[in-house]
């Protein structure tokens, strides 16, 4: 069961509400962030899954990619070759990556915001995929 | 008198064997399921019960091979573990290119469930974080770091609030209970491995704090 709090969190950025963001934040580092990774890996396979599909595009992921890199200059940094080897390999699973976990949760991070803001998604639409990220971090 | 090496070669040889039959279980997991998948096209509509027995069987079948699948891991994860503690870097420690590890081509051919695929990958980086000793909580890190990036560079560059969103550099909390298990037996490795490491720091420390006491 993923807590509300880490789905809000998500939601409020997806829809740039800062101002609720960082509250939900604040709540959060009070209570623990504990089950994030899980459902932000599911938040990710779930982006990965809508913006490319089964087939792994390596011209369309290194695209992506650029794309991604530019929009967000000035962040912390995004290794392309990181970021294309954990797309990929989340499109392909018989594909391997080596990326740190501090850096595969940039990528992650990165790549739900670009995909779930890319779309205008209706309400419903976002809720339906954050309930299926968070289906996916509570299977046993 | 048998060596630490005899012994290390046994369990990694029982790790192996352990790892393989995670392979099987997982496979037949995934017949399980495809099973189910075309008893439903072929039930459709119909009620026979022979069919309806089938299809229940098959899918206590998948729960429970799924199951074994999962414990033959763990229980092969945590001889990992243990042979790491007394023998630092004699278990393998990238069974995701092992042959007979239960995750990867193999099974993603096999296993064609988006859910599948989504425990797969997760339990990949649950693997990966455990034999780098990378703590999972640091995707957590690197995520909030984004985070904050987008809040930060959205308002003007104020850094408001006082919530760092720093998460410590601690053993993962997971939800889950087989990833929990899986953690526990890689924090215990990391445990072991930084005893030995500053062995003499801590007993100071402790002295110290005893003194205090």
């Amino acid at each position: 069961m993923i807590k509300p709090d880490l789905i809000e969190y998500i939601r409020t950025m997806i829809r740039s509400d800062y101002a609720a963001n960082e509250s939900v934040g604040a709540r959060l580092d009070a209570e623990g962030w504990d089950g994030f990774p899980r459902f932000l890996a599911a938040l990710f396979f779930v982006a990965v899954d809508r913006r490319f599909g089964e087939t792994a595009d390596r011209a369309g992921v290194i695209k992506f990619v650029a794309d991604l890199r530019a929009e967000y200059e000035g962040g912390p940094e995004i290794r392309a070759d990181d970021a294309e080897s954990l797309i990929l390999s989340t499109i392909d699973p018989s594909l391997d990556y080596a990326v740190s976990q501090e850096m595969i949760g940039r990528v992650q991070a990165a790549t739900v915001q670009k995909v779930f803001t890319d779309e205008d998604l209706a309400d419903a639409e976002l809720e339906a995929l954050l309930s299926e990220a968070a289906d996916l971090a509570s299977r046993d | 008198m048998t060596s630490v090496g005899e012994v290390v070669a046994h369990l990694v040889a029982i790790r192996a064997n352990l790892d393989s039959a995670a392979v099987t279980a997982s496979r037949a997991q995934a017949d399980a399921e495809q099973a189910l998948a075309h008893l439903a096209e072929v039930r459709r509509g119909g009620n026979n019960q022979l069919l309806a027995a089938a299809a229940a069987d098959a899918e206590v079948a998948r729960d429970k091979a799924g199951r074994y699948a999962r414990l033959l891991a763990d229980a092969a994860r945590h001889i990992s573990a243990y042979v790491n503690v007394i023998a630092p870097g004699a278990a393998p420690i990238d069974p995701s290119v092992d042959a007979s590890a239960p995750s990867g081509e193999r099974l993603v051919t096999e296993a064609e469930a988006r859910g599948s695929k989504a425990d797969i990958l997760w339990r990949r980086q649950v693997q990966k974080a455990d034999d780098t000793e990378d703590a999972l909580k640091s995707s957590e890190s690197g995520a909030n770091q984004f985070y904050k990036f987008l809040r930060q560079d959205n308002r003007g560059g104020s850094s408001t609030g006082t919530a760092s969103h720093e998460p410590a550099q601690e053993s993962p909390q997971i939800d889950n209970p087989v990833t929990a298990v899986v953690m526990a037996a890689g924090a215990l490795a990391v445990i072991a491995k930084a005893m030995w490491n500053y062995g003499h720091t801590r007993r100071t420390r402790r002295r110290d704090s005893d003194d205090q006491a």
